[in-house]
């Protein structure tokens, strides 16, 4: 009988998902398309926001979009009135997009020729996190109706992206949210990360926010 | 549920290493896993057990070292460990960032060699 060898192997076993996901970086990178992508609960405004940033930056930019839900496809169908290029992925039980989902929905686009790509998460504010795209920049989205301290409650999301965007101020009087206790709960959450506040629907704060987003800013606030 | 998909990463890891080796069976794996690395031990370990059937791997034990998260400021250089709390340096209140904690590794294995008649 055998007695058990020891092997010593110190092997970092990278996720299935990170493996693609590097690879669409590179490719992206290589094309020159500027991806950005978008998390948050569901309801956030996330949509609404999309279909806003996506008119305005129709008339200046090559620009399409990655849509994710479990079912239907009202998103796409949403998004698709500001005139740009959109996709619905519909995921069936899969609570979050992954890398292998976002390539083989581009797979037949000739989504090279983009400058600009935006990919709507499935509304959670939980599993995506753990799930790289291959995005340059992911946005995360809380509105003032959720709840002064939900940046506390989930920490590993606001964690993982780059930027933050307080959505629905026109509601906050309404819903007597105090958006400086929001702020500083992101802050303590992630210091230093840049927070956007505005209302798709008013357009406060459109600007701003599409100013950052345009392929010819820096991308000064992307993760480490 | 990606602990599965993790889980078949370190199968086909020890599989790799091992058929090179002649081995004919692995009886134990180790594995390094962070406290930030997004994957729950028990989700894991059931998932190895599902995956490991009818590879040299069934019934193999999996062992998982925990590694605690630690956070380095990025303004005195002191290293702590939070609770649940937000990373920020409880020595002078700079920001920190994650210096151990989202490690996923195959650190080694116990195996079992080719008898041969």
């Amino acid at each position: 009988m055998n007695e058990p060898r020891l092997v010593e192997v110190r092997r970092n076993i990278l996720k299935e998902n990170d493996h693609l996901a590097r690879e669409l970086r590179q490719r992206f990178r290589a094309a020159g398309v500027r991806v950005i992508s978008f998390v948050s609960s569901p309801g956030s405004g996330k949509t609404t926001l999309l279909e806003r940033l996506l008119t305005i930056f129709q008339h200046s930019h090559r620009v399409a979009a990655l849509v994710g839900d479990l079912a239907t496809e009202n998103d796409a169908h949403r998004l698709s009135r500001s005139g740009a290029l959109v996709k619905q992925i519909t995921t069936g039980t899969v609570c979050h997009l992954d890398a292998g989902m976002v390539e083989r929905a581009l797979q037949d686009w000739q989504w090279q020729e983009l400058e600009l790509l935006f990919i709507e998460n499935v509304g959670n504010l939980v599993c995506p996190s753990s799930f790289d795209l291959g995005e340059d920049l992911r946005v995360v989205l809380t509105s003032v109706t959720e709840g002064e301290d939900k940046p506390l409650k989930y920490p590993t999301i606001f964690n993982t992206s780059d930027v933050a965007v307080i959505s629905k101020i026109d509601l906050a009087l309404a819903v007597e949210a105090d958006i400086s206790n929001l702020r500083s709960n992101i802050l303590r959450v992630r210091p230093g990360m840049k927070i956007f506040e505005l209302s798709a629907k008013t357009g406060t704060g459109m600007e701003e926010l599409s100013r950052f987003l345009a392929p010819s800013a820096h991308a000064e606030a992307r993760a480490v | 549920m990606h602990e599965l998909s993790i889980a078949t990463g370190i199968i086909d890891a020890v599989v790799a290493e091992a058929d090179a080796r002649g081995f004919a069976a692995v009886s134990a794996v180790h594995v390094r896993l962070g406290a930030w690395a997004g994957v729950d031990p028990e989700a894991l370990a059931f998932s190895f057990r599902i995956a490991t059937q009818g590879t040299m791997l069934e019934g193999a034990e999996l062992v998982v070292n925990d590694v605690a998260a630690s956070f380095i400021c990025d303004g005195c250089g002191r290293e702590h460990r939070p609770g649940n709390e937000a990373p920020v340096c409880p020595q002078c209140g700079a920001p920190t960032h994650l210096l151990h904690g989202r490690e996923l590794e195959l650190t080694s294995f116990e195996a079992i060699e080719q008898v041969l008649a």
